[in-house]
């Protein structure tokens, strides 16, 4: 029981610490792409048109904005899955509430591959919104990385569903004497 | 429910108290109470046993079939 909890807390940490990159990366994307490109390629859909450096200030605003807005849901992902080891370590593995997390885990990554396609739409209106006349674009991307996404997704209902029939299968037995 | 459960007539023609049964077959007497007044949706194998143990009867007389 101590090593479950010990595990628990480690992946409690790591959670913490995934949520902690995903905000600071963010911020050290936008605020200084130079010293960012030295660990990643960056924004693809930035760097492709011309780099961060050419944009201007409110463009930089509303991508640093816009850009985020997938990354929320990843958060709430995240937040989920840490309430979630809580519960689990005061033993409620077949809680409603264990149930609920499972499932809103993966509704938020849903909500976050939706999200994130109609965020790289947006950017790059964004970006391209200061180009001359006829060279202004509207892209709607749906790759590969979005459909891997969607395995995570159903899995996390298809768990949440589980425990729905593990509980009522714990509940039937309760009622036999 | 077709299935009646007669339990509290065979405690009463032994003169067993429920409290004695429970003890003896390892239940709580919540537990007894509620197989007596057929609350439960099921009785397990070794329950039934046990009671047919301590009262000296057949699972017959215990649980009876009545057909609506």
């Amino acid at each position: 029981m101590a090593d479950i909890e010990k595990k628990l807390s480690l992946l409690r940490i790591v959670i913490a610490t995934l949520m902690l990159i995903i905000v600071a990366s963010h911020i050290w994307l936008w605020a200084w792409p130079e010293s960012f490109g030295y660990f990643s390629a960056g924004n693809i859909l930035v760097e492709s048109r011309g780099g961060m450096d050419n944009l201007e200030t409110w463009q930089r605003t509303l991508g640093f904005v816009v850009n985020f807005l997938p990354k929320v849901f990843l958060l709430l992902v995240l937040i989920s899955l840490y309430r979630l080891t809580r519960l689990l370590s005061s033993g409620q593995w077949f809680d409603i509430a264990c149930e609920v997390l499972c499932q809103r885990v993966g509704r938020f990554l849903f909500a976050y591959i939706i999200a994130n396609i109609i965020q790289r739409t947006i950017l790059v209106l964004v970006i391209t919104a200061t180009y001359p006349k006829g060279e202004k674009e509207l892209a709607i991307e749906f790759g590969s990385q979005d459909v891997a996404m969607l395995m995570p997704a159903l899995l996390s209902l298809i768990i949440g569903h589980m425990i729905q029939l593990a509980r009522a299968q714990r509940d039937e037995l309760n009622e036999i004497v | 429910m077709p299935i009646i459960v007669r339990l509290d007539v065979i405690l009463a023609e032994r003169k067993v108290k429920s409290k004695d049964l429970a003890a003896h077959i390892g239940i709580t007497e919540a537990n007894l109470s509620l197989l007596k007044s057929g609350k439960v949706k099921g009785v397990r194998f070794a329950t039934l046993a046990a009671i047919c143990n301590y009262l000296d009867c057949q699972p017959g007389d215990i649980i009876e079939y009545k057909q609506d």
